[in-house]
């Protein structure tokens, strides 16, 4: 009699200690998480911030440079397919394009000395430029919280209660082929 | 596998890891950035100012600090290692930590002599009333004339002086219309400016030589309890508030 309750004790003490484990190392998974959508919302911001300056650097730009109407266009219709993404897949996918044609365009510009003198212009390239070191920094950011997530969810013993739980390992933000510099803005 | 095969593959793996080691320098220029504790709110390791100016630059970034909080960094760096300066800049941020925590109120203004580039990085506080715009224009108007004229020490203390106007709720002074009136209006204004410095310093020195007391205009801030006086040293510093940045700011090279 004696001996089962002793036994019955060391069960229950054991399964507290277990659960107090279990709950300890959801929590930390938990936090990562939020952590990870935390620094996607950063992402978000700064994506939204270049999607934002477009109609006024088309504005800007549409009045030198007469030839260039074709990827004026283009930059104009990325924008419209940001505003449609919902999915961050989407979104990253609409961000690179935008990307690419945002430094085409800043390379041809080089051929309009008198853009390139106009003050709004200085001005809004400034913007650009430090919008894409931003979207840098944030993405940067955003893939060492993933990076810390997965690999927390990967490890034992934290793999088995984040399995429990479901949760997934998350997708890190690859920079776009090819652009993993902002464009560069010569002066 | 046989043993040779192995080691062939071991030695292509180890060339490789070692042509992408020193290609991008990437560590290097991180192991210097690391090495870099602050001198003050201004670290000269290129040799730029002279005692007085980085003293008397130290004792204004102090006022705007015990004013309103916000916190500048002023940063004269002989060379990046190889590094990038947008990243540089941001990561030395975070490393040093500038602005009040939570606040994010601090600017670094990042100067590498050598390679020819700097960045005023802006912490996330800031954003909206420091710009990018704003901080090119800034470095464009105040701060790469002199620089191309070979004035480090002038150009970084212009910029930081036009720094901390902004920083403590001024407006930058509206551009002049483009053509001749701009650089006349630019010349006009670093003129006065310049007086305006010179004068300060002057009571800035005179007010250090006079020890204990009371000096006119300036004076006020020069015996705060945190300013470091004619020394050096980084004696008095208590290092930054733990502000971040997100790589807001404008870069530039001369």
């Amino acid at each position: 009699m004696k001996g089962c309750l002793l036994a019955g004790g060391v069960l229950v003490l054991l399964a507290v200690i277990v659960g107090l484990a279990a709950m300890g190392m959801y929590n930390g998974v938990v936090d990562k998480d939020e952590a990870c959508k935390k620094a996607w919302g950063n992402v978000e911001s700064v994506l939204q911030r270049r999607f934002d300056l477009i109609p006024n650097l088309v504005n800007t730009v549409k009045g030198y440079a007469e030839h260039e109407k074709g990827i004026l266009e283009e930059i104009t219709r990325l924008r419209s397919q940001w505003g449609e993404a919902k999915t961050p897949s989407a979104k990253i996918e609409a961000a690179s394009g935008l990307e690419g044609a945002l430094s085409r365009l800043m390379v041809v510009m080089e051929n309009y000395p008198d853009l390139k003198a106009n003050q709004n212009f200085i001005a809004l390239q400034d913007e650009l430029a430090g919008t894409e070191n931003r979207i840098n920094v944030e993405r940067q950011r955003y893939n060492e919280s993933v990076q810390d997530y997965n690999v927390t969810i990967r490890q034992f013993p934290t793999a088995i209660v984040a399995g429990l739980r479901g949760f997934v390992p998350r997708a890190p933000f690859e920079a776009a082929q090819g652009a993993e510099t902002a464009p560069t803005v010569q002066f | 596998m046989s043993i040779k095969s192995v080691a062939v593959f071991g030695a292509v793996l180890g060339l490789t890891l070692c042509a992408a080691w020193g290609q991008d320098g990437k560590i290097e220029t991180d192991r210097y950035r690391e090495s870099l504790a602050p001198q003050g709110n201004v670290s000269d390791w290129a040799g730029v100012f002279t005692l007085e100016q980085k003293a008397a630059l130290e004792e204004r970034i102090v006022g705007l600090r015990q004013t309103n909080g916000a916190q500048l960094a002023v940063v004269a760096l002989p060379s990046l290692h190889g590094g990038e300066i947008d990243d540089f800049a941001t990561k030395l941020f975070e490393q040093w930590g500038i602005g009040e925590k939570g606040k994010d109120n601090g600017v670094l203004l990042l100067a590498a002599i050598e390679d020819r580039k700097m960045r005023i990085e802006v912490g996330y506080g800031l954003e909206g009333v420091l710009n990018d715009a704003k901080s090119g224009r800034i470095q464009d108007e105040y701060i790469l004339p002199r620089f191309k004229e070979g004035d480090y020490a002038q150009g970084l203390i212009d910029g930081a002086d036009v720094l901390l106007q902004v920083m403590g709720g001024e407006d930058l002074p509206e551009a002049a219309p483009a053509g001749k009136g701009n650089t006349l209006g630019g010349v006009l204004f670093l003129v006065i400016f310049a007086v305006f410095f010179v004068a300060i310093v002057r009571a800035a020195i005179r007010g250090n030589k006079g020890g204990g007391g009371t000096t006119g205009g300036s004076g006020g801030r020069l015996s705060s309890g945190w300013s470091q006086g004619g020394s050096s040293g980084g004696g008095g510093f208590g290092g930054f508030g733990g502000g971040r940045s997100g790589g807001g700011g404008a870069s530039r090279g001369w």
